[in-house]
């Protein structure tokens, strides 16, 4: 852009090019070419190999793949303390935040990945990891504005990239170092949308008349080595302790810091710390097997009964272990999202192989809620199923989570609580709470320590290198 | 072309406003954009049923000398506010819909996820409950579903239902009767609406000479011996209340209709009973139009400018603005403050945007965006620029300074303003009548 140095460009193709990455400059007109909705100011553009992820799909092949192989799933369980006996940690205390049952498990080998709160982990053993809590903000507009990651071509700095993902784009991120103690209390300030948004029509002019979906917000968990405010230039590189090495306290790995890129890489490096220190010698094969639902082009699913743009989104979320429910069968057919194109197949599926239990998990499995709509219709019609699905005696959660799905939505509205998001909010106001009376149900108490498992939810974690 | 009025806004209140100057003998217009709120509301009529402290009220007329004195309702005072309603309830039994109370108390309405909630008015279709006691001879409950219709959980209305204390001793069933038995032949049944389902019901169904008893025997079956048996409201847009007491007779049961998600049906049978009462009375409805512009002129509004005829604007010497809230396009807003799109008429100061909803989105404390809307005098005239626009009238959704869904007041309050506004131009018209031409 014209604000930005231009002399950047050529140390960033330079820099790409010592590190190995591709790097072209393209002439402003190749790059609106491309891109359409692109600034057409921009002075040059230059063109890497980037793409994206989609965050919920990744979590829930996950889980899949390590159910496949015989792990266990404990969602809604949160570690309250380590079991160390005779200097050695040999499990962990639990409780399920849903029903408050305290659990203990016992292994030969504990692993911390718990993200930000890795401090917190450590901490129940004295020890202590700190921890850089950066504060990050996006926002997700209805429209996809653009086919490719676009990313203004200068230091990163607030709002500088614009994501395309299944039907959205989205604008992020901000910076914002926080203290500790407020991880659980994070929100997206009015002062932070004003930025993405004055950003991201630099970017794209187009957003300036693109509705705004929802804000979301999430903690980079970083580990603090430097000085620096932002956070920004905090190195984002992996950091794995070995307990027993380092603190004499053996049985207990922490895995942190990274990017969501690098995941799959820190896995291996926390899995070949952990088969080390049991003697397993068989080398990890995490990074030659593909995730269920990746096998896509060598297992393509044929869905005659179906519509195309169903089959497509559920091949877009599920890949090829979308065969598992589209059918010929028209009530499994039934489409119950209509803004995502959730089929009921797909949440019956969701909640029988997914570990979905309710309607908030059913979201990140399947996207329901997640369009223009916010899950108006679709949650009373899901929450139905999953009440169906499941015995008798669950309708009632079923219809709680009515309520804990519309405030968690709710959550990333607020932010941005104006236009079309204002009339939005009117009208679901208006159907919840008059047409459908939902206040009159209950005074909504809200679950115990909701805070540490939603602020995370939506993680869009997909900031370019 | 100059009419007596114009009434900007088709919902509840444009059309009570309408009905009223048209029954005057007022050459009237109404112009309206789409469906108003009516096409998703419960089909009854609240009037005023909680309370701050989120109790239940149990007379409506006597609580609104308790309303703060911005409120509507103070400034019309609780005598006219059930004037409006007698006269409302007359003119929908003209137009075909007998709508019942139980005197001056609120009733009970059963929603579609089984909550109990306080109205002053209901069509037949929906059994009115008692306030007090919503249980009261109830032991068996049917819940039933036809054609695994997507926009109603009988699950959900069973679960709701047993959340009431009174209802803790009552026994549920659920059931479902399924699209083969209906005769509906439809590409998917499961992916119906209530509207489509209720003209696929006329259809493959109730126009077939047998259509009532095999759908009769069919909800028999189901509900066994229940004292009520709920169904979603999908039967029948038109005379949707003649069918349920048809159903009635020839079933023995006792049967009540409950709106389901958007759209519903009792909302829209009572918007079609009010266009058409209208229309009989000889008004003018100029439906899909929009009005874009007004031309003010000394603290009157002289003419507006519609979206279908710019170049023609349309002229009265009254108004009524009843274009509803944020839904209904009526309010806007943007990033820091907000409008009345139509007229940029002054609104209810609103404050930060922070505090325009609270953190929490259902939690029985009414939302900032819900309170807000056009300012007005005691005669229901808007300012501009703090200036009162003097044949122009503010009636609904519109307005600020109540809270209708948090207060259950909606429809008393769009009425009673609706039929206000109306009364004060018919009364200046025959006061001038005699003096001026
Ligand atoms: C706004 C934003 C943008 C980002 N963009 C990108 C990007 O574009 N590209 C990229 O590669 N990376 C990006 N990242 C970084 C990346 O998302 C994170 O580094 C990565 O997701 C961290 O993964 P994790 O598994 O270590 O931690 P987390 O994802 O935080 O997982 C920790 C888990 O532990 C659980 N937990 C915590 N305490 C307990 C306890 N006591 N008991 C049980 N469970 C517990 C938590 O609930 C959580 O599920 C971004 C991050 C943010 C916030």
């Amino acid at each position: 852009m014209p604000e930005d140095e231009l002399s950047f460009q050529d140390k960033f193709i330079t820099s790409c090019h010592t590190a190995g990455i591709r790097a072209e400059a393209l002439t402003p007109k190749e790059a609106l070419r491309i891109e359409p909705n692109v600034n057409p100011q921009l002075l040059g553009a230059v063109r890497v190999p980037d793409g994206t992820i989609d965050p919920f799909r990744l979590t829930a092949s996950n889980i899949l793949d390590a159910e496949e192989y015989g792990g266990r799933l404990m969602n809604y369980t949160r570690v309250t303390g380590l079991i160390i006996e005779n200097g050695r940690v040999c499990g962990v205390h639990c409780m399920n935040i849903k029903t408050g049952e305290l659990i203990d498990i016992r292994a030969l080998q504990v692993v911390n990945a718990a993200g930000i709160w890795g401090q917190q982990i450590t901490e129940y053993a004295d020890l202590s990891i700190r921890m850089f809590p950066a504060k990050g903000s996006l926002l997700i507009v209805d429209y996809r504005i653009n086919s490719m990651v676009i990313n203004r071509c200068r230091k990163p700095a607030d709002a500088d990239i614009l994501v395309p993902g299944d039907t959205i784009s989205l604008i992020g991120t901000t910076s914002e170092k926080i203290p500790y103690s407020d991880i659980e209390n994070i929100r997206v300030t009015p002062n932070e949308v004003e930025t993405l948004l004055a950003e991201g029509e630099k970017l794209c002019p187009i957003m300036a008349k693109t509705r705004v979906l929802r804000a979301y917000c999430g903690v980079r968990p970083l580990v603090s080595l430097g000085d620096d405010p932002s956070g920004r230039n905090i190195s984002r590189g992996i950091v794995l302790v070995d307990h027993g090495k380092a603190d004499a306290l053996p049985g207990l790995i922490t895995i942190t810091g990274g990017k969501l890129m690098t995941y799959r890489l820190m896995a291996e490096m926390a899995t070949d710390a952990v088969a080390k220190n049991l003697g397993n010698t068989r080398h990890c094969e995490t990074a030659e097997k593909p995730l269920p639902g990746a096998n896509g082009k060598n297992a393509d699913v044929h869905a005659p009964q179906v519509s195309i743009p169903v089959s497509g989104s559920a091949k877009y979320r599920h890949g090829e272990r979308a065969a598992k429910f589209l059918s010929d069968d028209k009530k499994q057919n039934a489409i119950i999202c209509e803004c995502e194109m959730v089929t009921r197949g797909e949440i019956e599926y969701a909640v029988n192989n997914l570990n979905a239990k309710d309607l908030v998990d059913l979201r990140r499995r399947t996207r329901i809620g997640m369009g223009p709509c916010q899950g108006e219709m679709c949650s009373c019609r899901a929450a139905g199923i999953v009440s169906e699905m499941t015995h008798a005696d669950n309708s009632e959660n079923a219809l709680d989570s009515i309520g804990e799905f519309l405030q968690e939505r709710w959550k990333g509205v607020r932010p941005i609580l104006w236009g079309d998001a204002m009339r939005e909010a009117d009208f679901s106001y208006w159907v919840y709470d008059n047409l459908l009376g939902y206040n009159q149900l209950q005074s909504l108490p809200a679950p115990v320590s909701e805070q540490l498992f939603t602020e995370q939810d939506d993680n869009v974690a997909v900031e370019a290198a | 072309m100059k009419y007596n009025s114009i009434i900007i806004g088709g919902g509840l209140a444009g059309l009570t406003s309408a009905i009223r100057c048209a029954e005057a003998g007022l050459k009237t217009a109404l112009i309206s954009a789409g469906d108003s709120a009516l096409t998703f509301a419960s089909g009854s009529i609240d009037v005023l049923g909680i309370r701050q402290n989120n109790s239940l009220v149990q007379y409506p007329f006597e609580e609104i000398s308790h309303l703060p004195s911005g409120h509507p309702y103070q400034k019309l005072g609780a005598g006219q506010v059930k004037q409006s309603l007698h006269f409302f309830t007359g003119q929908m039994a003209k137009a075909g819909i007998q709508m019942s109370s139980h005197g001056q108390q609120n009733h009970s309405r059963l929603t579609a996820l089984g909550a109990i909630r306080p109205t002053w008015l209901s069509q037949p279709g929906t059994k009115a409950l008692s306030i007090a006691a919503p249980a009261a001879g109830l032991r068996r409950v049917a819940i039933i579903n036809i054609a695994g219709f997507r926009d109603f959980q009988p699950a959900l209305v069973a679960a709701g239902m047993k959340k009431h204390p009174e209802f803790a001793g009552v026994e549920f069933t659920v059931a479902d009767i399924n699209a083969e038995t209906v005769n509906i032949n439809a590409r998917n049944a499961y992916e119906l609406r209530s509207l489509e389902m209720a003209r696929l019901l006329k259809r493959d169904l109730f126009s077939q000479p047998k259509g009532l008893t095999i759908f009769a025997s069919a909800i028999q079956k189901a509900a066994g011996n229940a004292d009520l048996v709920v169904l979603p409201s999908v039967l029948a847009v038109e005379n949707g209340n003649e069918l349920i007491s048809q159903l009635e007779a020839h079933t023995g049961l006792h049967i009540c209709e409950l709106a389901t998600l958007p759209p519903s049906l009792p909302g829209m049978r009572m918007a079609n009973a009010l266009r058409q009462r209208y229309r009989e009375l000889g008004g003018l409805l100029l439906e899909g139009d929009e009005v874009l512009s007004g031309y003010f002129d000394n603290n009157k509004l002289n003419s507006i400018k519609t979206r279908l005829n710019p170049s023609m604007p349309l002229e009265a010497d009254h108004f009524i603005l009843a274009t509803g809230s944020f839904f209904s396009r009526g309010l806007d807003s943007n990033q820091s403050s907000l409008t009345d799109k139509t007229f940029n008429l002054d609104v209810v100061e609103a404050g930060q945007r922070e505090q325009w909803s609270n953190e929490r989105f259902l939690n029985g404390h009414q939302h900032g965006f819900s309170y807000f809307g056009i300012e007005t005098n005691e005669r229901f005239n808007p300012y501009q620029n703090g200036k009162a626009i003097t044949n122009l009238y503010c009636a609904g959704g519109v307005l600020g300074g109540f809270n209708p869904v948090a207060e259950a007041s909606a429809g008393g309050v769009a009425i009673s303003t609706g039929w206000f506004a109306a009364n004060q131009i018919i009364a200046q018209r025959s006061g001038s009548s005699g003096t001026a031409k």
